[in-house]
């Protein structure tokens, strides 16, 4: 699987190298600026792209949005943003286009290698990885939404598993229940809050997102 | 008529001067057997009161205010008598006392004599009709109808111009003393300035110090510890990794634990310092972050800001998180709305929700007039800070000004100001 990096800091390039490497993907160019990263994009057309939020030469939201311009050039295109905080309102950009393929992490995330690569696996596959604080954060908000208020605690941690971007079997893994269950407690959830019941896939996580990040 | 108004209540800072000057008198003379010492130091307060309240009426008789710019009294009787006694304002304070107190019952009578002159003038035709002695009014015996109206034309006119022209006119006499004298000179404002200038400096400067030492202490407590303890378990890894493979794979992954812990704790101490949000996308991006990340609706207004320095950014950031929690937490607000502007050189942040307001009941938060207060040393910028009374210790800090408005029943609207320093 080809990947491009875009990302300055020396550090994190050579760790972000070394775990790609390591775990079967192949680093096609590493660069460090927003508009390099359109340019590698357009060169390589890999198949994702790990970007920093903050990149030279503003260190501001350069990395996003250039991520958001990438996705206008190429519909579609797996990204996978890193960040050193998350904010929901970057994951909302990110998600603008409702097109999958798309993942939204802290650079924390990184040291769990098999769930990055997981993560990183599920964007290049068109699906999508939100880190789990953008879905906390959202849940925080929703907190007197009475709809979420009826889920049961294990269809809460379904709920939050599910908006990361999991697929069924992952979550029955995580949650250590049969997939059965898994499914049961999402037909219960889409239920609860009123959500036409929808495939597997990046379409349903889309619900999802789009239904805690309506304003109450 | 305001001409008037303005004399009449002259008399009565004429009275109350005249009453002063006895006391200050008086005190001066018990100063010489020390007892009178503390009532000299009263006096001073009378005497700047005084002189206050004619800054107030002078300045609203010229519609221009006339400012004050004293040393502020601290300390002991003593004391506050040697800073009145070393700062010119007071004797400037007390050359208006003469002239109040020479002037004052003067001016007063000329307005008195010009409306009792001018009402009977004009009222004559009355007093002849009453059957009574002929009298007479500046010198036209009043025995004859054409006499009469001869002193009534006189009499109406000359009162009448009294009124109109000559009492206006020394009452902006007046005014103009006053505001000579009670003005303070350039240099007694540039010393109030830099007064004023030095105690806020100082705020900033052990605000900033104490913001240091918990930057500094955070580091070492979260970030520091959590590396060594990392580099103490990767070590011991190292040395077991051939004989106990179980033990190195289980210091391994607690390493890594703990290098997620640190970086969570590394994150939130940045938040606290300055949210990355806040340089990424300025104080706009960030309210509307804040805004979007609030469980009710909130309008944002953010008005054309220019260049606003850092730490009012991050104060501002702070104030409408604290704000918005806050509105999340009691309010029981259905909708909110966050507006920042910029007028002069102050930011101003207002947050209004529709809620239950009775903010103040449930804080007894630090009222404004305590501005300038130093804040207390610690804690200033303590991200999580402490609902209104956090939002009241920031904008002291900047020097700024805060109000809280929150009837009970509601809505609740506070309002901050924050100097950029200009």
């Amino acid at each position: 699987m080809r990947v491009v990096i875009a990302e300055d800091n020396v550090l994190l390039q050579e760790g972000l190298k070394l775990l790609l490497g390591t775990t079967g993907f192949e680093v096609v160019a590493v660069v460090d600026t927003g508009d390099a990263l359109l340019a590698a994009l357009e060169t390589h057309r890999p198949d994702v792209a790990v970007v920093d939020v903050r990149l030279p030469p503003t260190f501001r939201d350069e990395g996003l949005k250039a991520a958001v311009a990438a996705r206008r050039r190429w519909p579609g295109q797996p990204l996978l943003v890193l960040s050193q905080y998350v904010e929901e309102v970057y994951a909302a950009e990110l998600l603008a286009d409702g097109a999958g393929g798309l993942g939204y992490l802290l650079k924390d995330r990184v040291s769990r290698i098999d769930e990055f690569i997981d993560a990183l696996r599920r964007v290049a596959g068109g699906g999508t990885a939100m880190d789990p604080e953008v879905i906390s954060q959202l849940l925080t908000k929703r907190d007197s939404d009475a709809p979420l208020h009826s889920l049961t605690k294990r269809e809460r941690d379904v709920l939050s598993l599910m908006a990361q971007g999991h697929d069924n079997t992952t979550i029955a893994s995580l949650l250590v229940v049969t997939e059965r269950a898994v499914s049961k407690h999402i037909s219960n959830i889409f239920a609860k809050l009123g959500l036409p019941p929808s495939d597997s896939g990046h379409r349903r996580v889309l619900a999802v997102l789009a239904y805690l990040r309506a304003a109450a | 008529m305001r001409a008037t108004g303005y004399l009449i209540h002259g008399l009565a800072l004429t009275v109350a001067g005249a009453v002063l000057l006895f006391a200050i008198g008086f005190a001066l003379l018990a100063s010489f057997f020390l007892v009178g010492l503390p009532w000299l130091g009263e006096t001073i307060h009378g005497l700047r009161w005084l002189a206050n309240a004619d800054r107030r009426r002078s300045g609203n008789y010229r519609g221009t205010p006339i400012d004050s710019a004293y040393r502020p009294l601290t300390g002991g009787s003593i004391r506050q008598l040697r800073t009145a006694g070393s700062d010119p304002a007071t004797y400037r304070d007390l050359l208006w006392l003469l002239a109040q107190i020479a002037l004052g019952f003067w001016l007063m009578l000329a307005a008195v004599i010009a409306w009792v002159g001018f009402v009977i003038a004009v009222t004559l035709p009355l007093w002849w009709w009453l059957p009574a002695e002929p009298g007479e009014m500046t010198g036209i015996t009043l025995d004859s109808w054409p006499n009469v109206l001869l002193a009534l034309l006189l009499n109406g006119v000359g009162f009448g111009l009294l009124l109109g022209f000559v009492l206006p006119w020394l009452a902006a006499g007046q005014a103009w003393l006053a505001k000579a004298l009670l003005s303070p000179t350039t240099r007694a404002r540039l010393n109030a300035r830099v007064t004023e200038l030095k105690a806020t400096r100082a705020a900033a400067l052990d605000a900033h110090a104490a913001e240091l030492r918990r930057i500094e202490r955070d580091l070492h407590d979260t970030s520091q510890a959590g590396l060594v303890a990392i580099a103490v378990r990767l070590g011991v890894a190292e040395r077991q990794l051939k004989t106990d493979p179980e033990q190195a794979a289980r210091l391994i992954r607690e390493a890594r634990e703990g290098a997620e812990a640190a970086l969570a704790e590394l994150r939130a101490l940045v938040r606290g310092i300055y949210p990355p949000i806040l340089s990424d996308r300025g104080l706009t991006g960030a309210v509307t972050a804040l805004a979007t990340a609030a469980p009710i609706p909130v309008e944002v207004k953010v008005g054309n800001l220019g260049d606003v320095p850092a730490a009012v950014e991050a104060a501002a950031y702070f104030i409408v998180a604290e704000a918005l929690t806050n509105v999340a937490k009691h309010a029981e607000a259905t909708a909110a709305r966050v507006e920042v502007t910029r007028q002069n050189d102050r930011v101003i942040l207002e947050i209004a929700d529709n809620g239950r307001g009775g903010a103040k009941a449930r804080f007894s938060h630090r009222p404004a007039t305590e501005r300038s207060a130093a804040p207390p040393a610690t804690d200033i910028a303590v991200a999580g800070g402490t609902g209104l009374r956090g939002i009241a210790r920031r904008v002291a800090a900047l020097d700024g000004r805060f109000t809280v408005h929150s009837p009970a029943g509601g809505p609740t609207a506070l309002r901050a100001e924050l100097p950029c320093g200009s």
